[in-house]
């Protein structure tokens, strides 16, 4: 709500401050028709907001103001210098009110009813002297935030970009010239300060979701109110953060979702009373992160999609051929929704239902890298499903290549990279096009050099890469070879090269050479692929039964590796202040939340800033593993290749066609696993003899240490004992030698046969070999 | 006299010049990176100072005809619509300032360089074509083909 607040107060000053100048006119030209009309629409936002956000005085006063205009406007009322004025005193008292509410003072009425009264139409006529009600003493108050305009951000953002290639940059130019240490350690500041500007710069542009769903309650409520129905808003996950850019351009199509669930999903009252369903429908609205996407789920519990009726439309509407209803599955049919022009609701409400929208809400969210699913089923309700990136800006990507001309697909478009020489794709040549067959399934195949209008015959692709241009509309583009992956700063490109449609920018890798980022569904486009519903020929052979993988969370390492760990032993993914890891007792260990954890880490753990580790735990034990960066969530494989070599690693499996090495869970806790074992099952040892206080402080922790319970106490029975020590070596024999007594000697290289005290190992492989003796191990 | 600075390059024989304040900078071209079916004038992109530029072949920009890319070739760098073009000179001459206002481009202009040139100035004695760097890019029906 507060943050509600600080935007209306925001706003109503941006406007108070544009209009001042409409006013000043406004008072000469009582007639000026369009400066009337911005001072009613101010007046009328005030009121409106004003009443949202419970603000009863504020909301009487832009009441009666616009009362006032909109007689004005309909020409009932002549301006008179007395009703300007009146206005004009309304206009600052809301910028007064602007000012109290954002310095959390109490808001004076005082004079708001002499305010009022004043524009009453025999105010003037009495001649009465209006009490303005103005403060003079200007507040200053303290700013805590300032509104900066996105495009703004964009251009620091442009900048930072353009930072990080000039950095880049100067690293070739580094590397070619001889290491100076003293240059290199400059270079690494400048790297690091880049790279922490980068990221604040990126956290300035999010936002909270929440702004984007702040404005749904009322929406809901106007549209249910509107059209007799109960809809209960259900909202989570409006703490996610996405990029403020991502938040306008889900705007509109969330809206539109909204809008159509009232609209078409949740029937009214009295029909879902009979239809089993409390009277009262609920549309639950959620937001959460998943790797660098943002999942937004609109799900109401209305009727659900009428399959049939939107079947029988599409065939209607001509959008697909009758013959081809029968080969249409649920997923198909359902993304008919999609289709241009088709609605399945017979009357057109004045709300939705007026066959435009969901193509275009879908294009929308595709075009910002997005894509949107729909589950439905009859009865039980709808939820769409909107996946976008966290931001626009900076692009993970694959580089691959044609002939020596290199390219960029963006990761989030791939499905699967496949190898054309080992046989497990074939492709076959029909009607002048091909076809792939991939595991009893065919898509087709565009070929990118041919695509290209280079001169080969595809006879050097070896990958082919399949692509998801929509969700339903895949296809296979064949490159020569698959290079790497990159984090690419995406800018948009001149229209000169942007006119084929195949592009989506241009990025300039860490190599230096300018590098295009390809557009996967303007590929589909050139390639011809993307037919119309109406033409499309369903190809599928039986599918192999659907196998329940392993999740897995695939991140890059410390040391630039990219490893997967199993997503069941990942219990947290936590940022933390990499100053909070402390290296005591040979062990690291990060200090969290009260709780002390072994932090494991394969590479060097940075000193500084912010660091993103995950927790992870077995069940019982719980370590910290820091990482760069997460990258995503994916499903395991079957195959698991053997790992190259020892280490953490309990193999390499095939993640978007590139090797991630797999974390060996067992090995990871193996080291770092608490000493839970209860006292009583541990092997006893007794510390006899020589002084007292080493044998406490010295020789006991080191026992201890090594899995005994550890007894001092001279009077128990050192035959009742699994081992006992006699400390007191070279001197006095406190007891007779024994099967289970370990001596140790003051000096080094006694004659004795005791053990030099200080001989750590020493003492613990006699203290084992002991133990074994008395047939314990 | 508010005196105009004009930046005079050539291509073989052909002089012209570039209102100054166009001109971001004169550079060496560096690699090229074809751009596949690009607008034709294009000859494709090129890092410069990590910044990348979308080089134009002059000539094919005016007269019509498929970009020619030539790596390490004096490039003039412009700024249009917030995208770095490098147009692909044979070497920047010199940058002169002219006091006299542009004199009209002649009706016997070829209709590629009718189409680019803004008006003629005069350095010299010599009479020097200015062309607009932003009318390069004008995607002309007569260079569709």
């Amino acid at each position: 709500m507060d943050d509600l607040l600080a935007e209306f107060i925001a706003e109503t000053r941006e406007t108070l401050e544009t209009i001042a100048s409409e006013i000043v006119v406004w008072e000469t030209q009582p007639q000026d028709r369009t400066r009337l009309d911005a001072i009613f629409r101010f007046v009328h936002t005030v009121k409106g907001s004003a009443g949202f956000l419970e603000l009863p005085q504020l909301q009487h006063l832009s009441h009666e103001a616009e009362t006032a205009l909109s007689d004005l406007r309909d020409g009932k009322r002549v301006p008179d210098p007395a009703l300007i004025d009146a206005i004009l005193a309304i206009v600052d008292r809301i910028g007064e009110t602007m000012n109290a509410l954002e310095a959390g003072e109490d808001i004076d009425h005082e004079g708001d009813e002499a305010l009022i009264a004043a524009l009453a139409e025999d105010a003037s006529r009495k001649g009465d002297e209006i009490a303005p009600g103005r403060k003079t003493a200007a507040r200053s108050t303290p700013a805590r935030s300032i509104r900066v305009p996105v495009e703004l951000l964009d251009r620091l953002m442009g900048g930072v970009s353009d930072l990080v290639l000039a950095r880049n940059e100067l690293a070739r130019q580094l590397r070619r010239s001889s290491g100076d240490r003293e240059i290199d350690g400059a270079f690494d500041r400048v790297t690091n300060c880049v790279a922490e500007m980068r990221e604040t710069i990126t956290w300035a542009r999010m936002q909270r979701i929440e702004a984007l769903f702040a404005s749904l309650p009322r929406i809901v409520r106007d549209i249910s109110a509107e059209l007799g129905k109960q809809v209960a808003l259900e909202i989570d996950g409006d703490d996610v953060e996405l990029d403020r850019e991502m938040i306008e351009m889900l705007r509109d199509p969330l809206i539109h979702i909204v809008r159509n669930a009232v609209d078409h999903g949740i029937a009214k009252p009295e029909q879902r009373v009979a239809d089993g369903k409390p009277a009262i429908g609920t549309l639950s609205i959620s937001a959460r992160q998943s790797g660098n996407q943002i999942l937004v789920a609109i799900a109401d519990d209305g009727c659900g999609i009428d399959t049939g009726r939107l079947i029988a439309k599409a065939v209607s509407e001509g959008a697909i051929d009758a013959s081809q209803v029968s080969s249409l599955d649920e997923r198909d049919t359902l993304d008919l929704v999609f289709h241009p022009g088709l609605s399945t609701v017979e009357e057109v409400s004045a709300v939705s239902g007026r066959g435009v929208g969901m193509d275009v809400v879908r294009s929308n969210v595709e075009r910002i890298g997005g894509s949107i699913d729909i589950e439905s089923a009859s009865g039980e309700g709808t939820s769409f499903i909107l996946r976008v990136p966290l931001t626009l800006t900076i692009i993970p990507a694959l580089v691959v290549a044609v002939g020596n001309e290199m390219f960029a697909l963006p990761r989030a478009a791939i499905e699967e990279i496949i190898s054309l020489t080992k046989g497990s794709v074939r492709l076959e040549a029909i009607g002048g096009t091909e076809i792939a067959a991939i595991r009893g399934e065919r898509i087709p195949v565009a070929r990118l050099g041919k695509l290209l209008e280079r001169d080969t015959d595809g006879s050097g692709d070896r990958i082919a890469i399949i692509l998801r241009a929509t969700r339903s509309e895949r296809f296979a583009l064949t490159v020569s070879e698959v290079m790497d992956h990159e984090e690419l700063v995406v800018r948009p490109a001149p229209a000169g090269i942007m006119q084929s449609g195949i592009y989506a920018g241009t990025a300039l890798p860490d190599n230096g050479r300018p590098l295009l980022l390809l557009d996967v569904a303007g590929i589909a486009d050139r390639a011809g692929l993307r037919l119309s519903m109406a033409r499309q020929d369903r190809m599928h052979e039986p599918e192999p039964a659907q196998k329940q993988g392993i999740a897995a969370l695939v991140f890059d390492d410390l040391d630039g590796k990219r490893r997967a760990v199993r997503m069941g032993i990942v219990e947290r993914i936590i940022d933390t202040d990499a100053r909070a890891i402390s290296e005591s007792a040979g062990v690291t260990c990060l200090v969290l939340d009260n709780e002390i954890l072994p932090v494991l880490a394969s590479g060097t753990v940075p000193e500084s800033g912010t660091l993103r580790v995950l927790r992870l735990s077995d069940g019982g034990t719980a370590i910290v593993y820091p990482i760069a960066g997460e990258v995503d969530v994916v499903t395991l494989p079957d195959r698991i290749e053997a790992p190259g070599g020892p280490g953490h690693i309990a193999g390499v499996v095939l993640v978007d066609g590139l090797p991630v090495e797999l974390l060996d869970a067992h090995r990871l806790f193996a080291g770092h696993r608490r000493d839970d074992i209860p006292d009583g099952e541990k092997p006893s040892c007794l510390i006899l003899g020589g002084d007292r206080r080493w044998n406490t402080e010295v020789l006991g922790p080191l026992v201890e240490m090594a899995g005994y319970a550890v007894s001092f106490d001279e009077t128990t029975d050192p035959r009742a004992m699994d081992v006992v020590i006699e400390a007191d070596g070279g001197g006095g024999q406190s007891i007779e030698d024994a099967v289970n007594v370990v001596r140790l000697e003051p000096l080094p290289g006694s004659q004795s046969g005791g053990i030099y005290r200080y001989d750590r190992r020493g003492i613990y492989a006699a203290l084992k070999e002991k133990l074994a003796a008395g047939g314990r191990s | 006299m508010n005196d105009r600075l004009y930046l005079v390059a050539h291509i073989g024989d052909t002089r012209f010049a570039i209102d100054a304040r166009h001109v971001d900078s004169v550079a060496s071209g560096g690699e090229i990176v074809p751009v596949a079916l690009s607008a034709p004038y294009i000859a494709g992109l090129c890092a410069l100072r990590s910044r990348i530029i979308t080089l134009i072949d002059t000539m094919a920009a005016i007269e019509g005809g498929r970009a020619n890319a030539m790596e390490e070739q004096t490039i003039v760098v412009v700024k249009i619509d917030g995208h770095l073009f490098g147009l692909q000179v044979d070497d920047a001459d010199d940058v002169v300032p002219c006091s006299d206002a542009q004199q009209p481009v002649c009706a016997s202009f070829e209709a590629g360089w009718k189409r680019v040139s803004t008006g003629i100035i005069e350095i010299s004695g010599q009479a020097i074509v200015v062309i607009d760097p932003a009318a390069l890019l004008a995607t002309d029906e007569s260079l569709a083909a």
